[in-house]
């Protein structure tokens, strides 16, 4: 099993215009993804670039409707993520994976609460989406960096995710499902959803947070894991040696009292019984320890 | 971007929120023009982003024509919290019963409007006291707040049935705000109760959300941002180090930073090669870090580490190779490199070829750079 993207995933791309997801045109069928097309509502978005057999929709609704489309991976410019994501949304496309960076905050805010109140699941902004290895492919992970495996990651980074997963491979050690929900501030999932979809899933032995300074969402996840997290999860928090800026406003100080730094992240998972590793090299260790089954 | 106070104040008016008759100054004639328009009671303010002034001696009152003019001269030109005074706002003096605290704040996904008893410079250490201090409106991103909301909060406030439409005016007014100049935070510390039914805000704190820039040219007009050096995401660490540290994302990046510290060490300076890479400038990128590590007077040695997924490697790895075969020869310092990622394939042949090393795992590059630096 994976979890969040079916292995019969069709994904659909929005913001064609950026390398970024010229790259990924080839790299999704390479992973055996299939790429059910291109959303693109004006030809300029193909300027000096073939898609070669891949279909090119004018809108989302056309393309989910007459290519089954389901999953929609959205690397359009930060200002028109909005529009793109809200029409993903209409055409009842279930899962969204935005990964463009710089989307305003207002907007992030206001996609997270459409996609809440439509029963769409939203990753990202910025996000490096997710990789089930052999299965699917909706992100920027690649399987040459991993293996196979039943350990789940999910992660705020994607460059901290490929180091762990480059690590664990030199390690023996495969991964079920890795992805990356965004270190932004506003964003659609955040830790709990993976987390209660390893959980659930069968082919999951343990999971690795990887949270970062900053923010409620560690500490949110340490209270989930222990109120609903049975397998074993190994954490780690980058950040323990920047000193946290200046606080903008009392308003971040007063509203955010008692969280976002890294001793109140790694508190907040001790007390909820979680493995917290110092490194890298920890996360192994720990990995090793827990024995799991290789595939 | 942090707005300064006046220019906050300015967007609060626009909203219809009150605030206290002002000008701002730059120089002294200019003061002396405007004080026949002001009342004899005046406070003056430093205009400089960030808070702590009034701590910080950035605050005067004066009474007076002679007091307001010498109490300026001090102020303009000297320096409050690290920043020089090149401008100063002019305010009426107010008299008020209460001090509150009204503010916006997109925090954990959520959009709070909030509210408290009691404002003022000292509002972090008496919410840290009475938590009750500090009430938080989670609100719908769209319809905004209700009446029912401000209802409850009030009462637990205990705010005066007088003044409970002037504050929900306020609070619909800063939710409009922050949706219409992508404000993430919206502060009026304090927010002052005068006789009758009025509020006044004596302050304003507005953080306009930097990837919203674009699309606010009036706002973005009013701060003109400073150019980018070299159009390089160069990170000096204040504390000094002894490593340079070239990578390719802020979480790898920081993480990295971590086990060096642990290490005995520190990044001395960082760069992120995402930006130079994705705009298919990979060589030149590096070729800006390579230099400028190699000229800085505390790095004593550099680690290269790109793990990439949505780029080739192979790419990054052509740039870097290239970028390391044009340093200046006379003054190059040690670099570890440690490349992992898509199309990992050629990039052993690449390095190899050009001389360069690639080292097995990252626990090793960062176990070679802490050797090297110490050398």
């Amino acid at each position: 099993m994976a979890i969040l993207a079916p292995s019969d995933s069709r994904i659909l791309l929005h913001g064609i215009a950026n390398p970024l997801a010229r790259f990924q045109c080839a790299e999704i069928p390479r992973h055996g993804t299939r790429l059910a097309g291109i959303v693109a509502a004006n030809s300029s978005e193909l300027a000096g670039w073939s898609p070669g057999d891949v279909p090119v929709f004018q809108t989302t609704r056309d393309a989910a409707k007459s290519a089954g489309a389901n999953l929609s991976m959205v690397f359009s410019a930060p200002c028109a993520v909005k529009a793109a994501v809200i029409d993903a949304i209409a055409a009842r496309v279930p899962l969204i994976v935005v990964l463009t960076e710089h989307v305003p905050v207002h907007d992030a805010l206001l996609l997270r609460h459409m996609a809440r109140r439509a029963g769409v699941t939203l990753i990202g902004p910025n996000s490096s989406g997710l990789l089930s290895p052999g299965r699917v492919k909706a992100g920027f992970f690649v399987e040459d960096i991993c293996r196979p495996g039943r350990i789940g990651i999910v992660s705020k980074s994607g460059s901290l995710a490929y180091a762990v997963m480059a690590e664990m491979k030199s390690s023996g050690l495969g991964i079920s499902t890795v992805v990356a929900i965004g270190p932004d501030a506003v964003k659609g999932i955040d830790f709990r959803e993976p987390l209660s979809l390893f959980q659930a899933d069968p082919e999951t032995d343990a999971i690795v947070l990887l949270g970062e300074i900053g923010g409620g969402d560690e500490e949110n996840a340490a209270s989930f894991i222990a109120s609903s997290i049975t397998k074993p999860v190994v954490t780690f928090i980058s950040g323990r040696s920047v000193s946290v800026g200046q606080s903008m406003g009392h308003a971040h100080a007063i509203a955010g009292l008692g969280r976002g730094d890294h001793t109140t992240k790694v508190r907040a998972f001790a007390s909820a019984g979680v493995m917290v590793a110092q490194n890298i090299g920890e996360i192994l260790v720990m990995l090793k320890a827990l024995n799991t089954r290789p595939t | 971007m942090l707005l300064l106070e006046h220019h906050g104040k300015a967007l609060l008016r626009k909203h219809g929120i009150p605030t206290p008759r002002g000008v701002v100054v730059g120089d002294a004639s200019a003061l002396v023009e405007a004080l026949p328009g002001l009342p004899e009671r005046l406070v003056l303010k430093a205009q400089i982003a960030g808070g702590g002034r009034s701590k910080g001696g950035g605050i005067a009152f004066a009474t007076g024509r002679k007091a307001v003019i010498d109490a300026f001269d001090s102020l303009r030109g000297s320096t409050v919290n690290g920043q020089a005074v090149d401008a100063v706002l002019v305010e009426e003096q107010i008299a008020f019963a209460h001090e509150r605290y009204a503010g916006i704040l997109i925090e954990d996904g959520d959009i709070w409007l909030l509210f408290a008893r009691r404002g003022g410079i000292d509002i972090e250490d008496i919410t840290v006291a009475d938590a009750s201090n500090l009430q938080a409106i989670a609100l719908d991103p769209i319809a905004g707040p209700t009446d029912a909301q401000f209802q409850d909060c009030f009462d637990r406030l205990g705010y005066a049935p007088d003044y409970r439409a002037n504050y929900a005016r306020i609070g619909r007014a800063l939710f409009d705000l922050s949706r219409s100049c992508d404000a993430t935070m919206v502060e009026i510390n304090p927010l002052v109760e005068l006789a009758g039914d009025a509020l006044v805000a004596l302050d304003a704190r507005i953080l306009i959300d930097d990837s919203a820039l674009d699309r606010q040219p009036e706002i973005t007009a009013l701060q003109p941002i400073a150019a980018k050096v070299g159009r390089l995401p160069f990170r000096e660490n204040p504390e000094g180090g002894t490593i340079g540290l070239i990578g390719l994302g802020g979480g790898l990046n920081v993480t990295l930073m971590d086990w060096i510290a642990d290490g005995g060490a520190q990044v001395a300076a960082l760069v992120d090669i995402d930006d130079a890479v994705g705009a298919g400038h990979a060589e030149q990128g590096f070729a800006m870090a390579l230099d400028a590590f190699d000229r800085h007077p505390q790095i004593r040695s550099i680690l290269v580490n790109v793990i990439t997924c949505g780029y080739r490697l192979d790419d990054i790895a052509t740039g870097l190779v290239a970028a390391l075969a044009k340093r200046d020869a006379s003054r190059v310092k040690p670099a570890i490199l440690h490349l992992r990622g898509n199309a990992m394939a050629e990039t052993p042949e690449l390095l190899r070829a050009a001389g360069q090393v690639n080292c097995a795992s990252l626990a090793t590059a960062v176990a070679a750079v802490l050797a090297s630096a110490q050398d």
